[in-house]
């Protein structure tokens, strides 16, 4: 893939939808699944990726020439892992009650494949700002995908958006959408629709 | 060769960066992760037991910490224990408010769990924790039955699990408050009694080790050199059994140490029972009712502790001859 010819502008949007990691590239799906059953969560654990992300590629842009081929891998591990650290630290010390919401969630970041795989297949071949964009455009496609799944999981399990209830009392909120299934057929419906609108697109083309 | 040494310098500059790097961010964050902990504990403390001004917090072990709740005048008005246990699908965190004899629950609050939203979850709910406000443990859980008396609860249709992992957890806390505070919990489960003294013994002195001889024990140092002697005795007065566990110097002169195990017919504060302890300390043997000063309100357990002692003091003189 040689993108150096392509715009910067299209290294940024490319994430949102067409590249979109979690929906075309399935990428980080495990995070989506587990903390997107409310839309304070999903955010939360959108910027924190999107956090790590930017940085991971940043320094790694930065100092990707002077690491030997041989041990780029442990040397990717430890600035992902480094910033990992700090926002998990930071969201201990300011955020406690969405720390203790995505648990175990924020210290796997380390091994998200978005944030590796982006460093292996984009920032590695190619410049700082074109790698920076791609970062902030993977990392705003996680987020729009995971609030997605927020949104719908939360309206329909809790019957409420952002923790405040937006039905009477006649609704009956479907537990299962909040239940790890919730998750799986949400983001089986996101996928199912994201191909529909590719191929629709695509035939118009034609 | 050049190559595998550059490998090795960039490595090791980055993680030593890195490094740096955390050590800035964990240090400038701990101060707020503490405080975090502290509110957290405070507000969870404050909603278990009524009129807590301050509280002085016992870390236990890993798992279980004693909140000692004081009311303005420093009076102890009750006891929180915070404890961690296993739940469901992970561990639960609980405030678990004790009375001041550490008989009744007052209240519980769920700090932490991770329970199947919607189901075993129902567990923060008011209605179901207002169910442990007064009750006796140990605690039972009935499933699809209303509870008979205070040391019963009912489940959470569909959690039974859930429930009774609550239940177990307040249970435990109430085991882990009796054996810090050192009462042995009645008559009848001696043994049980004695273990738990030991433990409270080796947690006071961590740097001594006790070895049991027959029916006393040796205390050493921890060099192995033989200090003193411990022993159990019981003393009856009025009806009343008192129960101790007491260490005596190696030249028969003073007691060093002693607990008084609350016996079940014994009623006395915790407090004048530490008082107690604390007066018996390096009195000389054998102790004589007149030298010991009168703990007011303790009387008659005093009578007791006094005969149990003496009784401890002959049967070591015995053993040891």
């Amino acid at each position: 893939m040689a993108q150096n010819s392509r715009k910067p502008g299209y290294e940024l949007v490319k994430g949102f939808f067409k590249e979109n990691p979690v929906l075309v590239q399935l990428l980080g799906i495990c995070s989506v699944l587990a903390v997107s059953n409310t839309v304070v969560n999903s955010i939360s654990m959108g910027v924190s990726v999107l956090f790590v992300l930017f940085f991971s590629s940043l320094v790694i842009g930065l100092i990707k020439d002077l690491i030997p081929n041989e041990v780029r891998i442990p040397a990717y591990i430890v600035v992902i892992a480094t910033f990992v650290t700090v926002a998990d630290l930071f969201l201990k010390a300011k955020f406690p009650d969405i720390s203790k919401a995505l648990g175990a969630y924020i210290p796997l970041i380390v091994v998200n494949c978005i944030i590796l795989a982006r460093q292996e297949a984009f920032t590695k071949k190619n410049k700082l700002l074109p790698s920076i964009l791609d970062a902030i455009g993977m990392g705003t496609g996680y987020i729009i995908t995971i609030l997605l799944m927020g949104i719908i999981r939360e309206i329909l399990g809790f019957g409420s958006i952002f923790g405040v209830k937006i039905f009477g009392s006649w609704f009956k909120p479907i537990l299962v959408m909040i239940l790890p299934p919730g998750a799986f057929l949400t983001l089986a419906m996101l996928i199912g629709f994201m191909n529909f609108i590719t191929r629709k697109s695509e035939e118009k083309k034609l | 060769m050049k190559n595998e040494f550059r490998m090795v310098i960039v490595l090791t500059l980055i993680i030593t960066i890195a490094g740096c790097l955390l050590a800035y961010t964990y240090v400038s964050t701990q101060d707020d992760i503490q405080r975090n902990l502290e509110n957290s504990m405070r507000t969870a403390l404050l909603s278990v037991v009524e009129g807590v001004e301050s509280y002085e917090n016992i870390a236990l072990d890993e798992k279980t910490s004693v909140l000692k709740a004081k009311d303005s005048n420093g009076n102890v008005i009750g006891y929180g224990v915070m404890i961690t246990g296993g739940g469901f699908q992970g561990d639960i965190k609980l405030m678990v408010g004790f009375d001041k004899d550490a008989s009744a629950v007052l209240g519980i609050e769920v700090l932490e769990n991770v329970e199947t939203p919607g189901l075993g979850n129902r567990i923060i709910e008011d209605w179901f924790k207002k169910q442990f406000e007064g009750a006796i443990p140990p605690i039972e859980v009935l499933k699809g039955q209303k509870p008979q008396n205070r040391s019963q609860i009912e489940a959470i249709t569909g959690a039974t699990i859930s429930s009774k992992s609550v239940a177990n957890i307040v249970n435990n806390a109430h085991k882990a408050l009796e054996t810090y505070l050192g009462s042995g919990g009645g008559g009848e489960s001696a043994g049980r009694g004695e273990e738990e003294i030991l433990e409270y013994f080796e947690k006071r002195w961590p740097e001594k080790r006790l070895i049991k001889k027959g029916t006393y024990y040796v205390i050493n140092d921890k060099s192995g050199q033989s200090i003193s002697y411990g022993i159990f005795s019981e003393g009856v007065e009025g009806g009343d059994t008192v129960k101790i566990f007491m260490t005596v110097s190696k030249n028969f002169s003073k007691i060093e140490d002693i607990v008084i195990m609350n016996g079940s017919e014994v009623s006395v504060d915790k407090e004048k029972l530490d008082e107690l302890q604390k007066r018996l300390i390096g009195e000389s043997l054998p102790l004589s009712s007149s030298n010991v000063e009168v703990v007011t309100g303790a009387t008659i357990i005093e009578d007791g502790v006094v005969s149990a002692v003496n009784k401890g003091f002959e049967a070591l003189k015995k053993e040891l001859k």
